[in-house]
């Protein structure tokens, strides 16, 4: 076990990657030479080279265009968007082209790529670089989605996702890349995807979050023990494929369940892990679903990015709530 | 509104309407090649006016017509060569496709609206036909390089139109392969029309072809009905790719002999007498004229070619039709690699006729 | 993966079974065969053992419960996969997706997807390990309202979950009943559902009442010489040596042999009469069903081949069902097949009985306590023993007639059995 922080995991499960497999090829803005905006490719240009490691021109939609004929030529390309936020100049050839691809020629051209890109807040970046977009994504059929929350499960969820012949969407968590330390497996690593994480157990409510909202979700159970609420946190990690089992019996285990996360309340994700939690697991609720987000409108300005993502305090409300309705 | 601007750019031509050639000029072409590429043309006229009734009759699916730039596809794919070069086709390329394995068949169940239609056979070096216009041209671009990368020298050639040219991702990919000096010929056809919108409200510019120096790179305006400037000029470009010399832009004027597709009017924006004067240009009809001057082709042959063609057409017919009817699993199949659990479940929901969406 | 176990036919046609006694809880790691849980069918109690090695996910239903044939009755998780810590390992991979030819779902089994879900079961266990109970929450909003504690309550829905409907009858109970005009409180009435023995007898009886015409013989029979003949032949087992019998020989195996005897020469009392196939069905065998009592309620064992068998055998053998009726170990086999039923009554004080004839018979027979009467014979009275007997018969296929002469010869053997002795074969 090696302690480190989410960058760290990510850089070295690339540079294991890239070694054992030379197919492999990034693409992005500003990967190469300076190693990523955030400094989580760093080193790569250096060590691979740079046919491997490519500075692209600043064409989000070409990124993820050319990374198709790339997979198609029998390459695996590993593109970055330097944020989600603007994964919305790439969407159609993500939605119509690498999603549907593998379909669209019944098999001939699979699209092995995985799609790097760091979402949400917490930094005080300016506008847009903080959207946290995974709902529409998880949206789009024939696309896997997953988002770590922990440095162990970054390197595990990425060296499966490099090695999954489906395109998938690595989701980084902004605020979480040097905030987020923990012990990290050495040598090969994987971690299922479909599997959530247990992270706490707990008897009174069940807390669901992924991403950077699981320290948020941890911090608020923390808050509640002392109220002597027991909470259980469970991390979703991969969007799709959802794990129904493992959050169906997590919630059957309290009755309650009460979903975190930093994007806007309607239709976000949370919306999906109610629904299958409320199909699966009716039989033993005890109290409403509820979900603590961000509002439903833009992402403010980086000086009150605070009171707009869920905080602790406005978790313990949820759980307060969760509780009181027995 | 004329297609060719009063601007310095000529396109560069050497078959002339009546089917003759500068004296002294000798095709690069064998005469077995010539005699591929005509009965190649001539075969797509064929698909199309067959095509076109069927659609009619509701045989067929919604589809587009390669009239009218027969030698546009013709001339710029047999500078390819299939064993190892690339086509990324938009939808409007039947016989560059047929060129690289494609079959009749096929093109007749994709347009039936049948999977199988875009499933490329292995080893035929073809994209699926795409319908979300332009998004294909990156992927040339990302390919072009990838093959590159990985020591081949094959050439990737790409199609699309004089509308799709102001997509987005027109713009990003030309600028991609001039920057990764991409083994890549962008084959724009600028047959006057994106649907009813004419050329002249597509673009400020003189001409297509001139853009590629904004992008570090050649462009070449040619004529796109002269199946030997067309043929030349991508050969160049081809033989520019496969010797790392990077992308070139080819626009290719050939006007468009019909409807945008089998669901347009066009008799609402073109002025007849324009489109008779353009069936004069009919690249089929000079290069008949050609091969009958070189001895070529003559009444007889030229029947016998027909009547080939035609039972050729009827096969694939017959054969598309009696293709099976798509299943309600082929929802599901190749979706995935490795299928979620969510997924399954919905699958053998549909299987058993229960109806969409989960339990 | 997770093995859904359904209720199997036990016995000979069942449709449906109750739960007496689960031997597992959810969560339990059983091995195969292990006992799972004891179901009750009809009258007989059946114990079905583990079908599978694996740890117990879910039980579909509670002690209490019915269960039909085919329905979901536990579900299993072959061993190592119930657990959700287990080491990661490798990418999930699914299976790629099926061939043409392979893609048929059974649209029965499609139901049973839908109804039982993995993730159900799953969440369904969890809280089941918490000591939680399974309700809808409507369920628990109307529960908490009526002061009902839903651990209380029998629940209707998919694993035994609670119901806004289940809790109807709780609910009725927790108000203490039907409100009354008169101002005195109220007492509570005991609400017990119907289940088991007593629901198939309450059945069981309800039609054969609606549907069979009953026509009864009664007559008094001087049982002087039934009396002697019992104390000759427990006299005869004593000497030789066969005590246990000498104990079990009642005038009830003597009866049924009677009966067994008489009903050869009389074969429409032991046949039954089909009203939808318009047939008539005389048996070839003879099979007496004798009554007994028990705490849950009348249970009839058959003694087959009554005619074959000797009157020792047959009290030997009348004694054990006897005895295994009372213990629940009867299988189905000693409860099917009767052609006749014999059922005495007189232990019980009663005089004269007019008894139900039970599915696919004709008749059959009853007889009651022995009193000393008062009685003429020969001009002169006299005390003897006398009990009354009836006959009852299915009036469509038997006329008064025809049950009269058997009753009749029936009386006679009773009365003077030597007279059966010329006809002995």
């Amino acid at each position: 076990m090696t302690e480190m922080n989410i960058v760290e995991a990510i850089n070295s499960t690339l540079a294991a990657e890239m070694e054992r497999e030379e197919r492999i090829i990034l693409l992005g803005q500003d990967i190469g030479r300076v190693g990523g905006v955030f400094r989580v490719t760093e080193g790569l240009f250096e060590r691979f080279g740079a046919a491997r490691v490519v500075d692209m021109p600043l064409a989000e939609g070409a990124i993820i265009g050319s990374s198709v004929g790339l997979a198609v030529s029998g390459l695996i390309p590993i593109p970055e968007l330097q944020f989600l936020g603007f994964g919305s100049q790439a969407f159609h050839q993500i939605e119509g082209q690498v999603a549907r691809m593998r379909f669209r020629s019944q098999g001939r051209y699979a699209m092995p790529m995985v799609i790097r890109a760091p979402f949400g807040g917490g930094v005080r970046t300016p506008e847009m670089h903080s959207d946290a977009h995974e709902a529409r994504y998880a949206h789009v059929p024939g696309l896997k989605v997953v988002a770590p929350a922990t440095a162990a499960d970054a390197k595990g969820l990425l060296t499966t996702a490099i090695r999954d012949e489906d395109p998938v969407l690595f989701l980084e968590p902004l605020g979480g890349y040097r905030l987020q330390r923990d012990d990290v497996p050495e040598g090969e690593h994987t971690v299922p995807f479909g599997q959530v994480r247990r992270v706490r157990e707990g008897s009174d409510i069940t807390l669901i979050a992924w991403s950077t909202a699981v320290r948020v979700a941890l911090h608020a159970a923390d808050l509640a023990a002392e109220e002597g609420i027991s909470c259980a946190v469970i991390d979703v990690r991969t969007l799709v494929p959802l794990d129904e089992v493992g959050l169906a019996e997590a919630v059957g285990r309290t009755g309650r369940a009460l979903i975190v996360h930093e994007a806007p309340y309607s239709g976000g994700f949370g919306a999906e892990v109610a629904a299958t939690v409320q199909q699966e697991a009716f039989w033993t609720l005890q109290a409403p679903i509820r979900r603590v987000t961000a509002y439903d409108t833009p992402y403010p300005i980086a000086s009150i990015e605070q009171l707009y993502i869920p905080s602790a305090e406005r978790v313990l409300e949820g759980i307060r709530l969760g509780i009181g309705e027995a | 509104m004329s297609l060719v601007e009063a601007g310095p750019e000529q396109p560069h031509t050497i078959l002339a309407p009546d089917g003759t050639v500068p004296t002294g000029y000798e095709s690069p072409l064998d005469d077995a090649a010539l005699l591929y590429a005509y009965r190649l043309m001539k075969l797509t006229r064929v698909f199309d006016t067959r095509a076109f009734n069927l659609q009619r009759q509701g045989r067929l699916g919604t589809f587009s017509q390669v009239t009218g730039q027969e030698a546009s596809v013709v001339g710029s794919a047999l500078a390819l060569e299939p064993a190892r070069d690339w086509v990324v086709p938009q939808y409007r390329e039947l016989p560059a496709m047929l060129h690289m394995g494609y079959t009749l068949t096929r093109a007749l169940l994709y347009f039936r609206g049948n999977p199988a239609g875009n499933a490329m056979p292995e080893r035929v070096n073809l994209m699926p036909i795409q319908i979300s216009l332009g998004t294909q041209v990156p992927h040339a671009v990302g390919l072009a390089w990838g093959l590159a990368h990985q020591g081949s020298d094959a050439v990737v050639m790409t199609y699309f139109g004089d509308g799709t040219s102001s997509e987005g991702d027109i713009h990003e990919a030309m600028n991609l392969a001039g920057v990764r000096r991409a083994p890549v010929v962008f084959v724009l056809q600028n047959n006057g029309w994106a649907i009813s919108t004419p050329v002249s409200s597509q673009t400020a510019a003189s001409t297509f072809a001139s853009r590629a120096a904004g992008y570090g790179f050649p462009g070449e305006l040619v004529d796109g009905n002269d199946f030997f400037a067309v043929h030349e000029a991508c050969a160049r470009a081809v033989a520019r790719a496969r010797e790392g010399a990077g992308p070139t832009l080819i626009e290719s004027r050939a006007y468009r002999l019909g409807a945008h597709n089998t669901a347009d009017d066009p008799t609402r924006y073109v002025d007849e007498t324009v489109e008779a004067e353009r069936w004069k240009l009919d690249p089929l009809l000079r290069m008949q004229r050609y091969m009958v001057a070189r001895g070529l082709l003559d009444e007889n042959t030229e029947a016998a070619l027909d009547a080939e063609l035609t039972a050729e057409m009827e096969a694939a017919v017959v054969e598309a039709e009696a293709y099976p009817p798509p299943h309600v699993g082929q929802i599901f199949d190749h979706v995935y690699a490795s299928e979620p659990p969510r997924v399954a479940r919905q699958r053998r929901a549909a299987e058993a006729g229960a109806g969409g969406g989960d339990d | 993966m997770t093995f859904e176990f359904r209720l199997p036919d036990v016995g000979e046609g069942t449709d449906s079974a109750e739960i007496v006694e689960w031997h597992v809880a959810v969560g339990a790691k059983v091995r195969e065969d292990q006992p799972l849980v004891d179901i009750e069918t009809d009258k007989a109690v059946v114990g079905i053992p583990c079908p599978t090695t694996g740890t117990v996910v879910a039980l579909a239903a509670q002690e209490g419960d019915t269960v039909a044939v085919g329905a979901v009755l536990a579900v299993f998780a072959a061993p190592g996969e119930a657990s959700l810590d287990a080491d990661p390992g490798e990418g999930v991979e699914q299976s790629s997706a099926p061939a043409r030819e392979d893609a048929v779902a059974e649209p029965a089994a499609l139901a049973e997807i839908t109804m039982l879900s993995e993730a159900a079961a799953a969440a369904a266990a969890a809280a089941a390990q918490a000591g939680h109970v399974l309700a809808s929450p409507a369920a628990r909003a109307a529960a908490r309202e009526a002061g009902i504690d839903l651990s209380s309550v029998s629940g209707s829905g998919p694993l035994g979950g609670v119901r806004v409907g289940d809790l109807d009858g709780p609910r009725v109970a927790a108000n203490g009943g039907v409100p009354r005009a008169s101002a005195a409180a109220s007492r509570e009435d005991e609400h017990r559902p119907l289940r088991g023995t007593r629901r198939t007898i309450a059945r069981t009886l309800t039609k054969q009442w609606q549907t069979v015409p009953h026509v009864t013989d009664y007559r008094e029979v001087d049982v002087s010489a039934l009396l002697e003949l019992r104390r000759l032949l427990r006299a005869d087992a004593v000497r030789r040596g066969d005590d246990d019998v000498a104990a079990v020989v009642t005038a009830t195996p003597i009866l049924v042999k009677l009966a067994a005897t008489l009903l050869k020469r009389h074969p429409l009392l032991n046949a039954t009469i089909d009203m939808d196939r318009d047939e008539i069905t005389v048996y070839g065998a003879i099979n007496i069903g004798i009554a007994v009592a028990t705490p849950e309620g009348l249970i009839v064992p058959v003694i087959h081949d009554a005619d074959r068998k000797t009157v020792f055998e047959i009290a030997v053998e009348a004694a054990a069902l006897t005895a295994a009726a009372r213990e629940r170990t009867l299988n189905s086999s000693d409860l099917a097949g009767a052609t006749f039923t014999v059922n005495n009554y007189g232990s019980l004080g009663i005089w004269l009985g007019t008894p139900i004839i039970p599915p696919g018979q004709s008749a059959n027979l009853g007889i009651g306590r022995i009193d000393d009467r008062a009685v003429v014979r020969d001009g002169e009275i006299t005390i003897r023993p006398i009990a009354a007997l009836a006959c009852s018969g299915d009036h469509r296929l038997l006329d008064g007639d025809v049950i009269a002469r058997f009753v009749s010869d029936l009386v006679r053997a009773i009365e003077d059995p030597v007279s059966l002795f010329g006809d002995l074969r």
